[in-house]
């Protein structure tokens, strides 16, 4: 420590100033109102999200029984719908305009609809395991399913909903399964 | 993280030069056994996730499953880690000592670890389970997020210069705060059901087979002795540090008299 200001301004000669050296008032309004600024940011930015995520009406799974239920009152309105795909439904078509897409039925509650998906397929795409599909609702028997009810779903986004289940039940038919290939 | 030196001054008045001990030595090689069994257990015990339906359909998660291992333990440790820093910032607000600062801080950034390995695990099981590496629409992502992002600012709060006190006081009321996001993250899935890809509760459900809850509960072990070993290199190293602030005070106060005697001694001599 021989060469810091402080020494280098030692005067022998002189007595040496040992007050409290002044703070940097510059700093101060930084200090201040800083860590008001960072916190306000982080509200504002967890606000907006909580927002858009909370308030936004379409994220909201409108089931299977419901969806069906209001589906004069949708209208055209996009919206996500949550049911569970009927076994042995899905079969691969071309529309009329000449896209490839998916059609399948999908189920809650006892109630069927028909759906006709042009988006990517989830490899999890099993029966009786729920799928969310974003799209809407389409009056039309092009496409009959086994709701057969002169609509059905056109989506083109499908996520799938896991359930809590880990249980294994017919661990004899699951080794069957597998010994006759339907899965490895 | 097994050493942190200090300056030598520290050294010089028997401050710790480490933050290892016997305590810490054990939990580290425990931590290290746990793993491997726990690596074992996922990979070479736990069947995969297969169901058959009714119509004759096999389903389920297939080896999907085994992220479980990691993804459950680290969400329950950053519950852990936010937790602590929430009871430890109730207790500074009432007795006001460094101690309880420290292990806020401490097992915060411990919490903002783990809170970050859950979503990133989560987004690596979600791909292959929901199809989507990140959904902006469920409400269990997005409020884990926001509460990472609290501690992440509750972290970045202690970092802004100000009095020792001043920022412990500020600190411990933000912990307050976004303490309540814990709860809001863990309820999620069963107040928004119909807004969140991810599952309700299997453990409360009881909808697991034995060999997973078994190998489940050993993660969960496994994971509060490594947070256990963590926090307290975490919360050593925060003591360290607070010692060598203070010695670096005293150091420049000696400097400052030292000063003062030399030019008293310069004015005695002819």
């Amino acid at each position: 420590m021989t060469d810091t200001p402080a020494e280098e301004a030692v005067d022998p000669g002189e007595p040496m100033d040992l007050s409290p050296r002044p703070g940097r008032p510059a700093r101060r309004g930084i200090r201040r109102w800083g860590p008001i600024l960072v916190v306000a940011l982080v509200v504002l930015v967890i606000g907006i999200v909580l927002w858009r995520v909370l308030a936004d009406a379409t994220l909201v799974f409108r089931e299977v029984d419901d969806a069906v239920e209001r589906r004069e009152e949708l209208g055209d309105d996009r919206f996500r719908m949550i049911g569970s795909p009927v076994s042995g439904s899905p079969q691969n078509i071309t529309l009329d305009d000449g896209r490839p897409a998916v059609a399948f039925s999908v189920t809650l509650d006892g109630v069927v609809a028909d759906v006709v998906h042009t988006g990517g397929v989830s490899d999890q795409f099993q029966p009786e395991v729920p799928v969310v599909i974003d799209g809407h609702w389409v009056e039309s028997s092009a496409y009959a399913g086994v709701a057969d009810d002169g609509w059905y779903f056109a989506s083109d986004r499908m996520l799938v909903k896991h359930d809590n289940d880990y249980r294994v039940e017919n661990q004899d038919r699951i080794d069957d399964a597998e010994e006759r290939g339907q899965y490895e | 993280m097994s050493t942190a030196t200090t300056s030598s001054s520290a050294t010089r008045v028997g401050v710790p030069a480490t933050t290892s001990s016997r305590a810490t030595k054990v939990l580290g090689w425990l931590t290290l056994a746990g793993f491997a069994v726990l690596v074992a257990l996922a990979f070479a015990w736990v069947p995969e996730d297969t169901r058959i339906t009714e119509q004759g359909d096999v389903v389920g998660q297939f080896d999907a499953v085994r992220l479980m291992f990691v993804h459950v333990p680290s969400a329950i440790l950053a519950y852990t880690g936010f937790g602590l820093t929430f009871l430890a910032s109730l207790a500074y607000l009432r007795w006001r000592t460094d101690w309880w600062d420290m292990m806020a801080h401490s097992s915060a950034e411990i919490g903002v670890v783990f809170g970050v390995l859950t979503l990133v695990t989560g987004s690596i099981w979600g791909r292959p389970t929901w199809q989507t590496w990140w959904e902006w629409g469920d409400v269990r992502q997005v409020t884990a997020l926001v509460m990472v992002l609290v501690f992440i600012g509750y972290l970045a709060v202690r970092r802004i210069p100000a009095e020792a006190a001043v920022k412990a006081r500020r600190s411990a009321v933000i912990a307050l705060v976004g303490a309540v996001n814990i709860v809001i993250v863990n309820r999620s899935v069963d107040w928004w059901e119909n807004r969140t890809l991810h599952q309700q509760s299997t453990l409360f459900a009881r909808k697991i087979r034995d060999e997973t809850l078994f190998t489940l509960s050993f993660s969960f072990a496994v994971g509060m002795v490594l947070f256990a070993w963590l926090l307290l290199h975490r919360f050593r190293t925060a003591y360290l540090e607070s010692q060598i602030e203070e010695l670096e005070v005293q150091e420049a106060l000696e400097e400052r008299r030292a000063e003062a005697d030399g030019a008293d001694h310069g004015r005695e001599q002819p």
